[in-house]
């Protein structure tokens, strides 16, 4: 873990004094998975607790770029502390130093990263290791970074390598079932041992984005759609899927909307509905290399 | 009820926003709400961010897209009173 925050220009700190009381402050904002923002009790304007109540405190110092945390729960879980801080501290801690950073899985195609995004329960997981398992390079099922550096197309790196998946995904996509670790002990999800060639590509670095895909609600039909929603659309499908620490703060806010308006408007997004069926699975992978290929006709030209 | 396009409105200090094409994304800061704008609704809101009376928006924007002022006017109505509904514009 602290090699992973590391790369990322920050590091571990230890908690310092006392397990706190509980925040009893208004949240500063709340997501709709009950993860809060708070401002710091003693007033520094460069701390911000992260808190999932019952399980885990963060506290993020952006001046001294470190993450401290805490467990609330007993007993304690160093598992569900990795999660609390690789995938939902780390991600809100990089947006907050100017990143665009989103809740998607990542692969590679032909070298290019195919990002899938949805919201908590749509399949990205489960769809990145059905890609994985028929020969896309896994870059994570989490999290990823963006980085627009002046003249070039925007590129994406995964926070880290990772797969969690529930036990039905596991049973559907390894006959031979994968080494299991607990994500976390309030989540019936695991983490899936990665093996090692994966590891080794997903650390790759920064590679170029091909498309996203938003992965959308099944259809009444049953069938496989896509379409690719309007600029506008896919820029407030971005925001939605973006991790903030401030999310409230203006000049912050416009920065990551800036972000997703420049991706908006450079790579292709499509919206792909299909079915939640294992045995339907490899037409949902032939569905997202078809929309990869539409992606890199786009950048051949006619 | 006065009409909506009688009430002076403007951008909410919790609103931002950003281009996208011809497109314009608004995101309300404390309701968490994104609204995007085709090309006539950006025209809209540079209107009203520039302090033009929803009346003289109006007349611009059917001058501009050559279209019968009193569809501009009830499509106007429509959408100004979503964005209120929002709160990513208010009385001003």
């Amino acid at each position: 873990m602290k090699a992973i925050l590391a790369q990322w220009g920050w590091s571990l700190a230890d908690w310092s004094g006392a397990v706190p009381a509980p925040v009893t402050s208004a949240a500063l904002w709340r997501d709709g998975l009950g993860t809060e923002i708070h401002a710091d009790p003693v007033g520094d304007p460069d701390v911000r607790l992260v808190l999932l109540r019952g399980v885990a405190l963060g506290r993020v110092d952006r001046r001294a770029r470190t993450i401290a945390s805490v467990l609330l729960e007993q007993p304690a879980c160093e598992a569900t502390r990795a999660h609390f801080l690789l995938d939902q501290v780390l991600p809100r801690a990089l947006a907050d130093t100017g990143r665009l950073v989103i809740h998607a899985g990542a692969v590679a195609l032909a070298g290019r990263a195919v990002l899938l995004l949805g919201e908590t329960g749509q399949g990205k997981s489960t769809l990145c290791a059905a890609l994985a398992r028929s020969g896309a390079d896994l870059l994570g099922d989490d999290a990823v970074a963006l980085d627009f550096t002046a003249g070039a197309a925007p590129r994406v790196r995964a926070l880290y390598p990772g797969m969690r998946l529930l036990a039905d995904s596991i049973a559907a996509l390894y006959p031979q079932a994968p080494a299991l670790s607990p994500m976390a002990d309030y989540s019936d999800k695991q983490r899936v041992a990665l093996p090692a060639i994966a590891i080794a590509s997903a650390g790759a670095g920064w590679l170029p984005l091909a498309a996203i895909i938003v992965l959308a609600p099944p259809a009444p039909d049953g069938g496989l759609h896509h379409r690719e929603p309007g600029a506008a659309e896919a820029c407030m499908a971005l925001v939605a899927s973006s991790f903030a620490l401030d999310p409230a703060d203006p000049a912050r806010a416009a920065r990551t909307l800036g972000h997703a308006a420049r991706l908006a408007g450079s790579i292709p997004v499509f919206e792909l509905a299909y079915p939640r069926d294992f045995a339907r699975l490899a037409e949902v992978e032939h569905a997202v290399r078809s929309l990869a290929g539409v992606a890199a006709a786009r950048r051949s030209g006619p | 009820m006065t009409d909506l396009l009688d009430r002076p409105l403007r951008p909410s200090e919790h609103a931002v926003e950003s281009t996208v094409g011809e497109e314009t994304v608004l995101l309300h800061l404390l309701r968490e709400t994104y609204y995007g704008l085709d090309a006539v609704g950006t025209r809209i809101w540079r209107l009203l961010g520039q302090g033009a009376a929803p009346e003289a928006i109006c007349a611009a924007v059917a001058a501009e897209y050559a279209t019968d002022l009193e569809t501009v006017r009830a499509d106007t109505r429509v959408f100004l009173g979503d964005l209120l509904a929002h709160e990513i514009v208010v009385d001003g």
